[in-house]
């Protein structure tokens, strides 16, 4: 199928009222969400995930991707206007962003962050749209050996992108592997680690472990460093960017796409890393580099567009692969799952009207964005006054009910409890739950693949370097922990996350 | 014994790996060729608790960054409130569950007042009720089994 066939069903798909307005929703929301600190995206989706069980699986998913990058406008918003990100993929923006507020031209850095994702959301939907087809061609010549070793490349990306102590990483993803494979046995049909509990035959709940790690443990933690939210509001004047400027953001906006796609489409690659890089492209280039840290318009543009830009790439693997890139992917995969429909190579022929119209949706998304973003600043500022003593609350009521209405049991709800404690537990210990959620969600692929390639080998270890694309995804992982071990780039990677 | 964040989380993944281990013994291990359904958990809970044992040590030698204090309540009372939602929602429905999730919770806050608390309380407990059992028709119990 070619490129215009596929625009042609997404455009079907995407536009029709009822898609359309779960577009809008999800990006509004999603956009409030990146607005109010200490409310992530992965949290949102979780709570969330629930409500889309009723909704045809195109409108599920359209709603759920308008979520995540409306998070990334969001988040922006109130980096520049109280240096306050609200996402950490928009930390760097701050820096330059809160800088040309307080000099007065917080209306052009707003701008030029609408305009920059927006630019760099059109061209990444187009490199989703044109290079996620032949991929998932290649994904079908994929045999078990290949699948398992893609998903070690995955989990290891996971772990070199994570925040804090490599090693520690490493352990969240075994110890997530392990809690993925709870419940009955692919194969035999072995009730596995349920101690004794029926409810636990089925596994556990993907949702109940990222609401319970996310929503209530990341609620904990807010409470224990409680504070009074400082709030600056002040008229939002001259908003268009003059002629100068936009000559300015051209190139940096360029360069931050083309960062930002990179790495989003890298396993464990995320918006986060991609704002990171850019910006320190950005200051690399720079004819003048002090004026970074100072209002630069370069240091706002390059980061916005690449964080948008790794937004959107980053459903790449997931769409193609049916391997979750981040956290939030991993959600995605987990809606569509319960939806009834398996991510995978498969999924583009199988299910065009759901890749096409995803795909298309995701450029209406943007401009939606573009549009609704700059008349709308001053609600989402006001959005801010909302005080966490009350606003958490009600974070803890939608989590509950969440929870309880995937399987109207109330066992699930006890058990997302236990895992916001741990949640709690293992932020105390700096042990990054990201890699945790990832695993979850590979385990029991990561045992089935395993399984069926060593019983096609009659237990030749081999087989995962003896045949080449499975070779190759291992070196790769090798080299990638390798490389995060070597000193220098660990140092960098300290410093990109120092913050 | 050095407690820091390392060797905490150290033993925490060994215990882990531990008990993962333990409960795989229930299960058949099988050969490499045809594993059996403890095959591949025991090989992670053992990697896990080598890792754990790594983790510790790291944390051990240059000793680590210390743990801090946990914040004992707002853990206890944000937990502890989800925990009496699941206990009560059958038994007293979804506005009283809510109203109880709410209040408790709430607790935990620096900026707690006990009249806005409330307030805020049956504000969720009614705007719950209304959106999650009217308007989306989830199958919850607006009255519980117990006081009905």
């Amino acid at each position: 199928m070619d490129l215009l066939t596929g625009l042609g069903i997404g455009l079907e798909a995407a536009l029709t009222p009822i898609n359309l307005l779960y577009c809008l929703i999800g990006v509004l929301l999603g956009t409030a969400i990146g607005v109010l600190p200490g409310l992530g995206p992965v949290a949102t989706i979780a709570m969330l995930l629930p409500a889309t069980l009723s909704l045809p699986p195109v409108a599920a998913l359209i709603m759920l991707a308008g979520i995540y990058y409306g998070a990334q406008y969001g988040g922006s918003t109130t980096a520049i206007l109280i240096n306050l990100p609200g996402e950490s993929s928009s930390v760097v923006t701050a820096l330059d962003g809160y800088q040309m507020a307080k000099q007065g031209r917080a209306g052009v850095a707003l701008a030029t962050a609408a305009i920059a994702s927006f630019v760099a959301g059109t061209i990444a939907t187009l490199i989703l749209a044109l290079f996620a087809p032949p991929l998932a061609e290649v994904a079908l010549q994929f045999g078990q050996a290949e699948y398992f070793s893609l998903m070690v490349l995955g989990l290891v990306g996971s772990v070199t992108l994570a925040q804090g102590p490599l090693l520690k990483a490493v352990a969240m993803v075994v110890l997530g592997l392990l809690l993925g494979l709870v419940g009955a046995d692919v194969e035999t049909g072995v009730l596995r680690f349920t101690l004794g509990y029926r409810e636990l035959a089925d596994g556990i709940g993907f949702v109940v472990v990222a609401m319970g790690v996310f929503g209530l443990g990341e609620v904990v933690r807010n409470l224990e460093n409680e504070s009074e939210r400082g709030l600056v509001t002040r008229r939002i004047v001259g908003l268009m960017p003059t002629w100068n400027d936009i000559r300015q953001i051209i190139s940096p906006i360029l360069r931050g796409t083309g960062v930002g796609s990179a790495l989003g489409i890298l396993p464990g690659g995320g918006a986060t890393l991609a704002s990171f890089a850019a910006y320190s492209i950005e200051k690399r280039v720079a004819r003048d580099q002090s004026t970074f840290g100072k209002g630069a318009i370069a240091g706002v543009a390059g980061p916005e567009a690449a964080n948008n830009a790794a937004a959107q790439t980053s459903f790449i693997p997931m769409l193609t692969l049916g391997i979750p890139s981040n956290p939030v992917m991993a959600l995605m995969i987990g809606a569509l799952i319960v939806q009834g429909v398996q991510p995978g190579p498969l999924m583009i022929t199988d299910q065009p009207k759901l890749f096409w119209g995803v795909v298309v949706s995701m450029w209406l998304g943007n401009l939606m964005l573009l549009v609704l973003n700059l008349p709308l600043i001053g609600l989402w500022v006001r959005l801010l006054t909302i005080p966490y003593h009350i606003l958490y609350p009600l974070i803890l009521v939608v989590c509950a009910i969440g929870v309880v209405s995937v399987n109207g049991s109330v066992f699930d709800v006890t058990l997302m409890g236990i895992f916001g404690a741990l949640g709690y537990v293992f932020w105390k210990l700096e042990c990054e739950p990201a890699p945790l959620l990832l695993g979850f969600v590979l385990g029991p692929m990561m045992e089935e693949s395993f399984r069926r390639a060593m019983v096609l080998t009659s237990g030749d270890l081999t087989v995962f370097v003896t045949r080449p694309i499975s070779a190759a995804l291992l070196i790769v992982a090798v080299a990638a922990l390798l490389a995060f071990l070597s000193p220098m780039l660990r140092r960098r990677r300290e410093e990109a996350f120092k913050e | 014994m050095r407690f820091n964040k390392d060797t905490l989380a150290g033993a925490m993944f060994f215990a882990f790996g531990a008990a993962f281990l333990v409960a795989s013994r229930a299960y058949s291990f099988g050969t490499i060729g045809h594993m059996g359904p403890a095959y591949f958990p025991s090989v992670l809970a053992l990697i896990l608790m080598a890792l754990g044992v790594v983790v510790a040590a790291v944390g051990w030698v240059p000793s680590g960054a210390p743990v801090g204090t946990f914040a004992i309540l707002p853990l206890v009372l944000v937990i502890g409130a989800t925990l009496l939602f699941a206990g009560v929602l059958n038994g007293l429905g979804l506005p009283i569950a809510v109203f109880v999730l709410t209040l408790t919770s709430a607790y935990a806050s620096r900026h707690f007042r006990l009249v806005p608390a409330v307030l805020l309380a049956v504000a969720l407990a009614l705007v719950s009720a209304v959106v999650f059992i009217v308007v989306l028709g989830l199958p919850l119990p607006l009255i519980g089994t117990w006081i009905r």
